[in-house]
């Protein structure tokens, strides 16, 4: 057995542990550019008539419930925003694709049927982003977790 | 700020690390700290029995493409007590460091 660690020793292999976490987390770009469809789609479909809406919002989610799974599966791990930077950003992603989905749903009173596509638009794109900086956030912070 | 207490059943390395793993994440699965910590399962199972009998880990078995997985996670109490291992570690280090 081996024999227990001195401190520096000890926090050493703390900080071994958790690079090696983060280096085993990668996942490619195509999936974030997948997910993003489906966190556009809750966007989209939010703006949408019933039973349009109610069909979108369906597959949005459904895709979403898909994507955790798939990388929950890769990775053999589970993870919600356990750190401080993950945390800021899936806030700022939240907010932002709230406020998007506001304006689709106001777009429904309106004859402007363009609205949801380009609030759909946007929601891709922070999505995409925030799904990059999430990853980035997540590998910064376990670096500088000891 | 958590007080630092050193901590027995942490301090040992494989759970240490296995600590380390767990308190990144909400859960993690029994293969990948097994290749993690470079241990056979029979090790890493013993280790988890130790963290889970100080009820410092939950463990829990989920179906998942038809085998039986094992996930593990760290309780609120365990949650704490690496906090504050850490914490001590971090103190004592510091305090070696003053007596070089």
């Amino acid at each position: 057995m081996s024999q227990a660690p001195n401190p520096r020793d000890a926090l050493a292999s703390i900080q071994t542990a958790r690079d090696d976490l983060g280096h085993r987390m990668s996942h490619p770009l195509g999936y974030d550019l997948i997910c993003a469809v489906f966190w556009a789609l809750l966007v989209v479909g939010a703006g949408l008539q019933t039973p349009w809406s109610y069909y979108v919002l369906f597959v949005g989610f459904a895709g979403l419930g898909a994507c955790v799974r798939w990388w929950k599966k890769r990775h053999g791990l589970s993870v919600s925003n356990t750190t401080r930077g993950t945390r800021g950003v899936a806030t700022i992603m939240v907010i932002a694709l709230v406020l998007l989905m506001a304006v689709s749903l106001w777009s429904k009173s309106t004859d402007m049927a363009w609205i949801p596509l380009a609030t759909g638009g946007l929601a891709y794109l922070v999505a995409v982003i925030c799904g990059r900086l999430w990853l980035r956030a997540f590998r910064r912070d376990l670096k500088a977790s000891v | 700020m958590t007080p630092p207490v050193f901590d027995p059943v942490i301090h040992a390395p494989g759970r240490l690390q296995i600590c380390a793993i767990l308190s990144s994440v909400d859960e993690a699965e029994f293969a990948l700290l097994r290749d993690s910590l470079k241990v056979s399962d029979s090790v890493l199972s013993k280790h988890l029995k130790q963290l889970e009998e100080a009820g410092y880990v939950k463990l829990a078995k989920t179906p998942m493409d038809g085998r039986s997985r094992t996930w593990a996670s760290l309780t609120p109490a365990g949650k704490t007590a690496f906090a504050a291992h850490v914490a001590e570690l971090t103190r004592l280090a510091a305090l070696t460091g003053q007596g070089q």
